[in-house]
């Protein structure tokens, strides 16, 4: 099974190296990167990921 | 985040999709950010600097999706060090085939055995010891936490 991770945080390095670290794992594939909630809220709504991992 | 307090933002995602999981990553995970993460409908609470237990925690007592269980067991099996007796912080980043050597560059061990407590090891040729102890990531090298003075 294989899952969409949209990946938010503010922090560019944070957002770098959860991106290099998901890469390494198969079931996970990126569906796109927020730097905010505002932009993480509406990506959701438009790529409906199956997780989210947001930094605060 | 500026634009929109982290804690807001899973209320917000769960409303426009139930189905998606959230984790929340704080940057600091003193009680109130604790208690306000618990108010929030994030699915589990990994604090950036923090071992897994913290995450576990709080999906023992709540009911977590498998989305987020599948990618906090993803990190898991950390190791520590164990150098001239002294545990040290951990120096891989994740599995127990990841390591780090004390320069930084990675390797890749063989050889697991199951040491005390059923924990995976591996004898390291350079000295080192590792157990297979710790789900985390965030002792990794390449965390910018440890840049900003998080410990």
């Amino acid at each position: 099974m294989s899952w969409r991770v949209l990946n938010a945080d503010e922090h560019v390095t944070f957002r770098e190296f959860l991106k290099s670290f998901l890469s390494r794992i198969p079931e996970f594939q990126p569906a796109g990167e927020a730097s905010d909630g505002l932009e993480a809220v509406e990506l959701v709504t438009r790529l409906k990921p199956d997780l989210v991992l947001e930094g605060s | 985040m500026p634009r929109r307090d982290g804690l807001e933002a899973p209320r917000r995602i769960k409303a426009h999709n139930d189905g998606t999981s959230v984790i929340l990553l704080p940057a600091v995970a003193d009680e109130a950010h604790r208690q306000a993460a618990d108010g929030s409908r994030g699915d589990a609470f990994l604090p950036k600097n923090a071992r897994m237990g913290h995450a576990l925690g709080k999906l023992q007592g709540t009911e977590c999706s498998a989305q987020a269980t599948s990618f906090l067991h993803s990190f898991g099996w950390l190791g520590r060090t164990k150098i001239r007796g002294r545990t040290d912080e951990p120096l891989c980043d994740r599995g127990v085939d990841r390591f780090f050597e004390p320069d930084g560059s990675r390797v890749r061990a063989t050889g697991y055995r199951k040491g005390p407590g059923g924990r995976l090891q591996t004898p390291r040729p350079n000295g080192f010891a590792m157990a297979a102890t710790r789900p985390a990531f965030l002792y990794s090298r390449d965390s910018p936490f440890r840049e900003n003075g998080v410990p």
